[in-house]
């Protein structure tokens, strides 16, 4: 049975090759002996040329097949051309260092194209199988192939697929993947997915055209800006109310504006398939890997925790590196993915399980945090996205502040008074930005928070949005700003220079960083991931976005400061005072904002149908 | 005589160790060698060198011990070469070869020719090993395979039986089994072919009969006894079957390790040249990295009181100078029981019942000497591997027996301050429970050996078991995974003097800390503890781990067992180890070991041999 195809570069998916082979230099050859085909996806290996298949998207996890499905032992199957020496390797992370052995390896003799299999020896369940193709003769030509189990047959369970995909504005992205669903999944005859995949798409920006999607398997549902929270509610009701009729098993909460390589969802297929009785509920996450950097992995799996928030696994794993590929495979206490790419098996959700009226982040956290029992990640599963430090915005304060408390206030009976205020004292790192308006914000997430489950849901979200974007900063244009882009000091602020000593650091912080000190320079930082001495004493900040190449400018305010000070203690009383009641509230009247009634009326789409 | 194959040249082999430059050095622009293929390809003037690990041979050991005459390579090849014969001697640290002779060979068709070295004379003299240079002097020449010839005018018989005990460990077994019956059982021509035989005691229990239907292969099973009287009930049926097969040595050889075959054919020539005044020496195989193939852990070790001191450790073997250091002699106090060749030519010589670990020093210690060979070795899983807090209560338990036994001045004094300095160190890393084990293990044995004796076994080991930490799975544990950490904890921390130690552990254990360190589970060095109040201890072999607390509660509570442990001592230490003396002079005895282990396994054991006949 076909577990995991091999894959190799695509053009406008991934053309970093060491994520998919890797070629060994031949000392001694005058011209490579190594020509990779990207329109027909085949490699040709010259006489001495060797190449390696141990890589993110070629070696199988074979730790995770044998833990996780009835698949327990594993046979090679390649299509090749040409005289090979195919070596089976086994690669494991052990010990602080990376341990690679040949398994088993034989002489191929292909005059023509021709199908091959070998089957690996019984192996350790940890690490990676993979296999390196040594060339004998010029012209060799690797066609496709893939990893399968030995055993003849195997319990497969039924597996329908339907991605749900919330879109605002984002419709290019969307027409892109699923371009690349058309090519890859649906036109290949051999796919076995191409039967059983489903597409949902909650429009919130009523924007996507169904023609351009593919047709028969694509259902659009547009409505007003939900945000994503809506989104995807919307897709999630609409695929459990066609679970029946369409028989889906499982639906992949699916961000619109992510990259995706078609193997990720194969490779989704064929393990949910294969899953044994006791796994069958476990959540599916994909890793998150840089749109930049297509190579580095943005997190794989993460947990949530109450001090800590979000903290995400295996960031900046450089996936063309074996060493990492295989650190990537370590189960590590995975308890939640977000969705980007994030399959969820349709008996553990119900109409009257939906995600909480958020409208915008941590409504995927909350999910899973109700939800989710086990998260399983495995490489080759992920999509390629945007960073977040690319998403920079003042109105992320306001919703992130007042939906992490709700979320706390619901699933963590442990939160103490004490919590909520170290938590709200985190605003403060806006102040040493002079960030006042982004403190100003999180300080009314918090009022907002202490409203209840009322205010929250009584609230026309769109207009709460304009309201909080009006009074957050506005990214302007270069040359609209009063203050010059210096860029070397924008340089020295990103990467943190200059060092800061010991004393230096303690004088500081006891000049309040500089607020109890006269303003002597002007500075320029990053918009995201910045460090607090960057803004020591500075009169005005230049706060810059490469990406979108727009600025803000801040600056230092007494009164402002005074200002937002005045707001805090005011809030930090309320909070003191109504904490508990609140929470009570929310816990309360959970049930009722998470059923498909109130979704319904929340959504305003009671009796209405999808496209 | 004629000449005999005495150690045929032995090929990488995917599965086992591919490492090239511990079999050959080969210019790869002019000789192809594909692992598939056990042959060479030569462009005209490509070379390749014989001197290394497999395929040297230690000439210096075999004069010494054996009673061999004569030495050459046979060599089986198509083509035209000149052969150079080369010796090594290891001269202050420096390696100095010699070219000892020269010749052409050359044939169209496939054929062997048998190049001869000089006779042992005195230009021979101090060369350690000796090896051989092929250059092809024709385009297309082929070298097809060989082996080193010997001959002697004394060549006694002999037969090895392989004795394994196995708990769990079905994989290696399987694998091992296979390699030989590919290679031996299923060669009618091979010298080990009715030579060779193989005893399996399965403690867990695991293992099918119908998996081994070979004669030459017998299975017995029986319920938890501990790798001695796993290893003491195979060495029973060995000698049981002694007289049937003309058995005249015995292998004793772990569940995980993986061998090539090829070793046990140049072991088996070894010990039909020995010379006569060595004829009871133990012959060892080293013990090689399973991950790192060409890395040495140990051959041979030596036994120091407190602690055991490996031979050789850490040697790259795909080094000429690794392989020829290898070739100096030291002193070896006892053999692991990895590889362990031992001659049945004793009738009571059986491991002392002490269930698990450091069963073979105390049997190492009253052997009389110890040959090792280059190329005569075992792939074993890593030790590191292994973490486990029961081997804390065994390790210090058999520490105290075997001292006991084999050191007249061993007092209570000292076990006093090894406990102590043992369990200090497990504190230090917030390993309480094993610290606990530790001073558990003083006490047990304080009770003398009797009780020892009458306790030992399944639901002894268990309780000990329970009363260690667990590894569980890593994503169970709910601390955070640090991979830097963990690669930190590897590294060799650097050297502090006692008081500093021991001021840096009063310290940590008082002042309040926070923090969770990823460190190794394996014997964790206590500074990576530093600052921090709870440790991640991981295993990356299975991905488990356990969570350890620094607990000042639970640090006062050792010493206060530890005081009562040491009044225990110095009470009752003596008694104690006088009664495993008395019992060791008779104890390791087969007697001893059939009426502890026969009585319940005799249907069992008949069963099992039926169906393995069949």
């Amino acid at each position: 049975m076909r577990l995991q195809t091999l894959t190799f570069p695509k053009a406008g998916i991934c053309f970093e090759p060491e994520m998919f082979y890797r070629l060994v230099t031949i000392a001694g050859h005058e011209t490579s002996p190594y020509h990779f085909d990207a329109q027909a996806q085949r490699l040709q290996i010259d006489r001495g040329g060797v190449v390696f298949f141990d890589t993110y998207y070629n070696g199988i996890s074979v730790g995770k097949w044998m833990k996780y499905t009835h698949a327990q032992s594993f046979s090679l199957v390649l299509e090749l051309k040409g005289a090979f020496i195919v070596t089976l390797l086994h690669s494991k992370y052990i010990n602080g260092a990376v341990v690679q052995k040949s398994v088993a390896a034989r002489e191929v003799q292909a005059p023509e194209q021709e199908t091959v299999r070998i089957d690996f020896p019984p192996c350790e369940p940890v690490g990676a199988l993979s296999f390196k193709l040594e060339s004998l003769e010029d012209g060799g030509t690797l066609y496709s192939g893939w990893y399968a189990s030995q055993e003849e047959s195997l319990p497969t369970r039924p597996v329908e697929l339907a991605i749900n995909i919330c879109n605002y504005k984002r419709e290019a992205y969307i027409y892109r993947n699923m371009g690349i669903v058309r090519r890859y999944i649906l036109d290949d005859p051999d796919c076995e997915l191409r039967e059983h995949l489903h597409i949902f798409i909650a429009d919130n920006s009523s924007s996507v055209d169904l023609d351009k999607l593919p047709k028969g398997i694509s259902r659009v549902y547009p409505q007003g800006d939900f945000g994503g929270a809506g989104g995807f509610t919307r897709g999630l009701m609409e695929v459990l109310r066609s679970r029946e009729e369409l028989s889906l098993t499982h639906i992949v909460m699916m961000d619109d504006d992510v990259l995706l390589e078609p193997e990720s969802l194969k490779r989704l297929y064929a393990f949910e398939r294969l899953l044994k009785d006791e796994y069958h509920g476990a959540f599916v996450n994909g890793a998150l890997l840089r749109l930049d950097f297509q190579n580095i992995q943005y997190t794989n799996g993460g947990e949530w925790d109450m001090k800590k928030c979000y903290v995400f696994h295996r960031i900046g794993a450089n996936l063309c590196t074996l060493r990492d590929v295989l650190i990537n495979e370590i189960e590590d206490g995975t308890k939640l993915g977000a969705w980007w790419f994030h399959c969820i098996p349709l008996d553990q959700v119900s109409l009257e399980n939906l995600p909480y009226p958020f409208f915008f982040h941590m409504d995927d956290v909350e999910y899973d945090l109700r939800n989710c029992k086990r998260v399983i990640t495995m490489n080759g599963i992920g999509v390629w996205h945007e960073p977040f430090e690319y998403k920079p915005g003042s109105q992320l304060m306001y919703y992130n502040t007042r939906n992490v408390l709700i979320a706390h206030m619901i699933h963590f009976p442990e939160m103490t008074k004490r919590d909520a205020v170290d938590f709200l004292n985190q605003f403060f790192v806006h102040i040493w930005y002079y960030r006042y308006k982004d403190a100003m914000l999180m300080l009314r997430g918090f009022e907002d928070a202490l409203r209840g489950t009322k205010w929250l849901v009584g609230q026309n979200p769109e207009q709460l949005l304009e309201d909080v974007l009006s009074e957050g900063y506005k990214k302007q244009p270069l040359d609209q700003l009063p203050m010059r882009l210096d860029y070397e000091k924008y340089l020295q602020s990103h990467r943190g220079e200059p060092a800061e000593g010991k004393w230096r650091r303690r004088f500081r912080k006891l000049t309040l960083n500089g607020y109890l000190l006269p303003a002597n320079h002007d500075a320029v930082i990053p918009m995201f991931g910045l460090l607090i001495r960057t803004t020591y004493r500075a009169r005005n900040v230049l706060n810059y976005d490469p990406i979108s190449d727009r600025a803000y400018v801040t600056k230092k305010s007494y009164r402002e400061l005074f200002r937002v000070l005045k707001r805090y203690f005011k809030v930090k009383r309320q909070l003191k005072r109504q904490f508990e009641a609140v929470r009570a509230d929310y816990k309360e009247n959970f049930s009722s904002v998470t059923n498909e009634t109130f979704w319904r009326g929340y959504l305003g789409i009671a009796g209405e149908e999808g496209k | 005589m004629t000449d005999c194959e005495i150690q045929p040249l032995l090929w990488p082999k995917p599965g086992l160790c591919d490492e090239e430059a511990m079999y050959f050095r080969r210019d790869a622009q002019k000789i192809e060698y594909y692992p598939t293929r056990d042959r060479f390809s030569f462009k005209r003037g490509g070379a390749v060198l014989f001197d290394t690990y497999f395929n040297s041979f230690s000439l210096q050991k075999w004069y010494r011990y054996t009673t061999l005459e004569r030495l050459g390579i046979r060599l089986r090849f198509c083509g035209s070469f000149q052969v150079v014969l080369l010796g090594w001697r290891y001269r202050n640290g420096a390696v100095v070869p010699e070219a000892l002779t020269s010749h052409k060979i050359e044939s169209e068709r496939q054929t062997e020719a048998t190049i001869c070295f000089p006779t042992q004379n005195q230009m021979l003299q101090d060369v350690l090993t000796v090896g051989f240079s092929l250059q092809a002097l024709s385009e297309g020449a082929k070298l097809y395979g060989g082996a080193w010839v010997g001959t002697s005018q004394r060549c006694v018989d002999a037969a090895l039986a392989l004795n394994i005990c196995t708990h769990r460990r079905e994989r290696f077994v399987h694998a091992n089994v296979e390699r030989l019956r590919t290679e031996i059982f299923e060669k009618p021509e091979h010298p080990l072919r009715n030579k060779l035989f193989v005893y399996i005691t399965d403690n867990a229990g695991t293992l099918e009969q119908a998996d081994f239907p070979e004669k030459e292969i017998s299975l017995f099973t029986q319920n938890e006894k501990g790798s001695s009287g796993g290893f003491a009930r195979g060495q029973l049926e060995i000698m049981r079957d002694q007289n049937k097969l003309g058995l005249t040595h015995m292998i004793y050889m772990d569940d995980d390790i993986c061998f090539d075959p090829g070793v046990l054919v140049r072991n088996y020539w070894f010990l039909r040249f020995l010379k006569p005044e060595y004829s009871e020496y133990v012959v060892g195989g080293a013990l090689m990295r399973m991950n790192f193939p060409f890395l040495q852990m140990e051959c041979g070790a030596q036994w120091g009181v407190n602690t055991i001191i490996a031979v050789k450790p850490g040697l790259d073997m795909r080094r000429l100078d690794h392989v020829l250091f290898s070739e100096i002699e030291e002193k070896v106090d006892y053999q692991g029981w990895w590889y362990c060749c031992v001659p049945l030519n004793k009738a009571d010589n059986f491991p002392l019942p002490v269930y698990f670990h450091w069963d073979d020093v105390e049997f190492g210690l009253r052997q009389k000497g110890f040959l090792h060979l280059n190329g005569l070795c075992v792939w074993h899983d890593d030790f590191e591997n292994k973490a486990s807090s029961k081997r804390s209560y065994y390790d210090f338990r058999n520490r105290l027996i075997v001292n006991s036994i084999h050191c007249e001045d061993y007092s209570a004094r000292e076990a006093i301050r090894d406990a102590r300095t043992t369990f200090l160190i497990q504190a230090a890393t917030f390993r309480y429970r094993e610290a606990a084990l530790t001073l558990r293990a003083a006490r047990d044995f304080c009770r003398g050996c009797d009780w020892v004796l009458n306790n030992d076994g399944a639901g002894h080991d268990a309780e000990i078991e329970e009363a260690g930490y667990t590894l569980k799975p890593l994503s169970e544990c709910g601390e955070n995974f640090d991979i830097g950490q963990y690669e930190w904890s590897w590294r060799a921390p650097c050297p502090q003097p006692r008081w500093k130690r021991a001021l840096r552990l009063a310290k940590e254990q008082i002042l309040p800390r926070s923090g969770c360190v990823t460190v190794r589970a394996f014997m964790p060095p206590a500074v990576f503890f530093l600052h921090n109040n709870k440790a991640l201890n991981y295993n990356s072999a299975d991905e488990t781990a356990f969570v350890t607390q620094k607990s000042l509660r639970e640090f006062c509570a050792l010493l206060r067992e530890y005081r009562s442990v040491r009044r225990v001592m110095r009470r009752s230490f003596g008694k104690a180890a006088q009664s495993w003396k008395t019992f060791a002079e008779t104890g390791a005895s087969k007697s001893f070991w059939e009426a502890k282990l026969l009585p319940t396994n005799k249907k069992n054991r008949k069963n099992k041999k039926t169906g393995g006949k069949k």
